[in-house]
């Protein structure tokens, strides 16, 4: 290229920005939100965009310098790993038609390479910004908008009641509207009003990502969205896809059993209520079934493996799953080495993780790996259940509520207890029957003496 | 040694008398300086006596009108001397409290004109001469401000005069101008007119109150001229001085000219900080370019720890707005301070009859800000308690944000308008919607209802309309 002057023009290069891979599983990603606009001047470790990955959200750092000049994705859209996201140039007014032609081609080329669901929104620039539900009542075409959006609907002119949720946590009537508005969770919003009184400024100020959504409050039985809820096509986030693909596979490819066993939870009400008012520590009964669990499992290291096809493997260190629910799906944090450590420092870190998992701050190494699951619907008062296998996991144990019965005891006198059930679904590719078995009566013994849990 | 305090505030107005009382109650160790009689402008010249004088005349009014109310009087007259005398003695009682309040909460007032030496060091010098330095960790700067002087209309305090003359007028004025239509100029044109002076109202501008909605201005307009006010709007004037009194010629758009004799002119037509004299530059505090001293949002001045509050330092001249700044700054002192106080939700009141109140935008400015929104009216005609007392003059006009329903300007015009702009302030400041307005159940017959039928009709829902 030359100048009038004939000198040659200086040969600066834009700098594309491409979908990072923020996790091992990732294959695509929604662009949630830019965190920076066209012009702005980009410097090495500025945040970019949030990122939707499979798993969780994140913050995409950049590590390129020069003016942010084209965004290709806009908010709301998925893109696959490695497509062209952004365009950053030296100059702030360098010509990049030619530049981003290119990139684009070559975006083009790895965005059909990949297999993987069709990407209709990538690109379009009417994707969804994120923006509350529209009720499709009209338009029966899947809504555009991007993010699980279990947003509740606008509430209607007059007289409607507004969602429970809300009306326990101290808001102004208008933070509550933009609040159900654009989806944000006013349970996670930081009120800077009297006695933190959530008005229109925290909402319109509220960062997903900032926010803890472990407090949001769950919905009430009678709120308005147990009351009337229009018909909505919702879309699948990236978690939701996830799960839906990894748990199709495993009920569809594995062999699986399921053995039930009932367990007597009286002692461990007993160390319970010691802790609680001896050192004044809260343990939950899942704290002491993930410790009961580890505890099995390193005398039974069968229930402790993983199928890769062609060979077993039986795994040295027991790295427990407990799965955690979230509003868009579940995800299930790691207690890494749960047989080594304290039923202290397991509650300590389940707690820690439950808050990152529900605040989508995981990294993936807390949530990608393990060697065994345990799922508890127990809080729900659920009898007894059972889970679906994480693969390559050999085993994942469904734990139930605790509930009185009736029984008569040695000499036939009729007594009350307090009993559990749990259920393992086993891959019959690498666990029998008796094996699981085994391990359930381990499980049971180390539950109703919890003190060799102390051990 | 020089007297060291925690705080000192120059200026006792509601800016800075609140302002003392704050700090004291905080435990500081608080003096106050003040050159004439406590209470500044608002006590003594402003607010309260004009509020006096309106009240004499809604009297007279209501006996004039009494026959309607099936009430026979004599024929009632005006006694201006007594008017004038109990105006200054509600101003004297305000005054005395205001002196109570410094003694209660152990404030230590210092007569005299403060200048500032530097950063922490005042001159305080009184009316004989006499000069004293105090030092102060923080200072606070409420010296108000005094009516804007033009060539044209040049204060002699006899013919062409300022509020400040008329309040202490002994002689009742029979023919007036009144130059500026704002808050001041309306109620005065009120009150002379109510009381039988000939009054001609005159503004550059093209609407009365010109800070107010266009639609309430229109309303004012219409009632005023009922009421025989001589109004110009979008008018100049030229005056010319003479021993019969004082020839005016005044001049529309269209350059058509109007010509009259008056005995007085009241020159209202805006008001100058008293930044001037005050040693502002030795402490290198700084001022705009109109005078008004410079300010964070939370009262600062381009020096830490000087605080400038009230009129002194521009936005609302209000008594309010002086009063809420008093404790935003103390509370900066203090190191409590969250935020500075949202001027946009500053109420505006002005007490002619009808009066006429407001708080936040007028429909004007949403259309320039381009925000969408819901209008919702209601005329005091078709209020049950209006007809009953006989004041059905005026309407409430509420705007409210078109998607949430948010209340984003109040405007009433009507009887005791500034009192039932209260819960419009509440709802603003909880940042309530339509809903709550128009859910609030209001009692009946109030005035009141009209505020909660203007926000249902914002949604075509009053069942009154
Ligand atoms: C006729 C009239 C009617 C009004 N009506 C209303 C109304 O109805 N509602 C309303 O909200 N507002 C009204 N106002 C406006 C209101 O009076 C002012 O906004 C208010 O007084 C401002 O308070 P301030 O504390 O800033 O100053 P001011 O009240 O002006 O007090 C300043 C004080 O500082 C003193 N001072 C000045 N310089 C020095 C110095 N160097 N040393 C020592 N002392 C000094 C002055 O003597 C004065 O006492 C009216 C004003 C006028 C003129």
């Amino acid at each position: 290229m030359l100048r009038p002057d004939g000198l040659e023009e200086r040969p600066t290069m834009p700098t594309s920005i491409l979908m990072p891979s923020l996790s091992p599983t990732m294959e695509e990603g929604v662009l949630t939100k830019w965190l920076v606009k066209e012009g702005d001047l980009i410097k090495q470790g500025i945040m970019l965009c949030s990122v939707e990955t499979d798993k969780t959200t994140v913050d995409y750092e950049s590590m390129d310098e020069g003016y942010l000049r084209k965004i290709v994705v806009p908010d709301g859209s998925q893109a696959k790993v490695n497509q062209l996201i952004a365009v950053l140039s030296d100059e702030k007014d360098e010509d990049i038609t030619e530049y981003l032609k290119k990139a684009l081609e070559k975006s083009a080329a790895v965005v059909s390479a990949t297999p993987g669901p069709s990407t209709d929104s990538t690109g379009s620039p009417q994707a969804g910004s994120g923006t509350g539900v529209v009720a499709p009542t009209a338009a029966p075409a899947p809504i555009p908008s991007p993010v699980a959006a279990a947003v509740p609907q606008p509430v209607a002119a007059f007289g409607s009641a507004q969602p429970a949720e809300s009306s326990r946590i101290k808001t102004s009537p208008l933070a509550r509207k933009i609040a159900a508005d654009s989806g944000v969770p006013l349970g996670s919003v930081q009120g800077s009003g009297p006695q933190g009184r959530i008005i229109r400024k925290d909402v319109e100020g509220y960062k997903p990502s900032a926010a803890n959504a472990g407090s949001e409050a769950t919905q009430a039985l009678f709120g308005a969205a147990a009351v009337a809820q229009p018909t909505q096509d919702i879309p699948l986030s990236m978690m939701r896809k996830t799960i839906g693909k990894r748990l199709l596979e495993s009920s569809q490819n594995t062999p699986v059993f399921f053995v039930t066993q009932k367990i007597e939870v009286d002692a461990l009400a007993k160390l319970r209520s010691d802790l609680h008012r001896g050192p004044g520590y809260k343990v939950s009964v899942n704290d002491i079934v993930v410790k009961a669990v580890a505890f099995a499992l390193r005398r039974h290291p069968a229930v402790n493996s993983s199928f890769y096809g062609d060979f077993i493997r039986q795994n040295g260190n027991i790295d427990v799953c407990v799965a955690v629910s979230l509003d868009g799906g579940l995800i299930t944090p790691i207690v890494k080495d749960a047989d080594r450590k304290s039923l202290m420092a397991i509650s300590q870190e389940i707690k820690a993780l439950v808050a990152k998992a529900k605040s989508g701050k995981l990294a993936p190494e807390e949530y990608v790996g393990g060697t065994f699951t345990v799922s508890n619907l127990g809080m729900y008062g659920v009898d007894q259940f059972t889970a679906i296998i994480n693969p390559p996991q050999a085993a994942i144990l469904a734990v139930g509520g605790i509930q009185s019965e009736v029984y008569l005891d040695a000499t036939g006198t009729p007594r009350q207890r307090d009993v559990m059930k749990v259920t393992i679904s086993a891959d019959h590719r690498v666990v029998d029957g008796a094996q699981a078995a085994q391990f359930l009566s381990t499980l049971k013994s180390a539950m109703e003496h919890p003190v060799w849990l102390m051990l | 040694m020089e007297n060291t305090y925690d705080i000192l505030v120059i200026g006792s107005g509601p800016g800075g008398y609140v302002a003392a009382i704050k700090g004291a109650q905080a435990g500081k160790k608080v003096a106050l300086v003040e050159k004439t009689e406590l209470g500044g402008i608002c006590l003594n010249w402003g607010c309260i006596p004009t509020k006096a004088l309106l009240k004499s005349a809604e009297v007279f009014n209501d006996f004039k009108h009494a026959a309607q109310y099936g009430i026979k009087t004599g024929d009632a007259t005006v006694d201006f001397g007594k008017v004038m005398d109990r105006s200054r003695e509600v101003a004297k009682q305000n005054s005395n409290g205001v002196q109570f309040l410094m003694k209660k909460h152990k404030v230590e007032v210092l007569k005299g004109q403060a200048k500032l030496l530097a950063k922490g060091l005042v001159e305080i010098t009184t009316a004989e001469g006499a000069k004293q330095t105090v030092k102060a960790t923080s200072i606070i700067i409420a010296t108000g401000a005094a009516p804007r002087q033009f060539p044209q209309y040049p204060i002699d305090g006899e013919t062409f005069i300022t509020y400040r003359h008329t309040l202490a007028l002994r002689e009742q004025p029979k023919k007036m101008l009144i130059v500026g239509a704002g808050a001041i100029g309306v109620e005065f044109a009120y009150f002379f007119n109510s009381i039988g002076t000939e009054v001609h109202l005159v503004e550059m501008l093209p609407q009365l109150l010109p800070i107010e909605d266009e639609e309430i201005s229109k309303g004012l307009l219409a009632s005023f001229k009922k009421q025989g006010i001589n109004c110009y709007l979008g008018y100049t004037v030229e005056t010319k001085a003479q021993k019969s009194g004082v020839q005016v010629k005044l001049m529309d758009a269209q350059k058509q000219e109007t010509a009259l004799t008056v005995d007085k002119v009241l020159v209202a037509v805006g008001m100058v900080p008293n930044s001037k004299d005050l040693g502002l530059e030795s402490a290198g505090v700084k001022t705009d370019e109109r005078g008004f001293i410079k300010v964070n949002e939370f009262l600062e001045t381009s020096v830490k720890g000087i605080y400038a509050i009230g009129d002194v330092s521009g936005k609302q001249l209000l008594a309010h707005k002086a009063s809420a700044e008093a404790e935003v700054a103390v509370a900066h002192i203090l190191g409590k301070a969250q935020h500075g106080l949202d001027y946009g939700q500053i109420p505006g009141c002005t007490y002619c009859q009808p009066q006429v109140a407001s708080i936040g935008l007028t429909e004007k400015a949403c259309k320039e800000k381009n925000i969408a929104v819901k209008i919702g009216r209601f005329p005091f005609s078709a209020s049950g308690k209006a007809r009953a007392i006989g004041h059905t003059e005026g309407q409430v006009k509420l705007i409210f944000g078109a998607k949430y329903g948010e209340l984003l300007g109040a405007h009433i015009l009507g009887s005791e308008a500034t009192e039932l702009l209260a819960e419009l302030g509440l709802a603003m400041k909880l940042e309530a919607t339509f809903e709550e307005v128009m859910h609030t159940v209001h009692a009946h017959p109030t005035l009141s209802e009209v505020v909660m039928e203007a926000a249902m009709d914002s949604h075509g829902l009053s069942p009154h309309l």
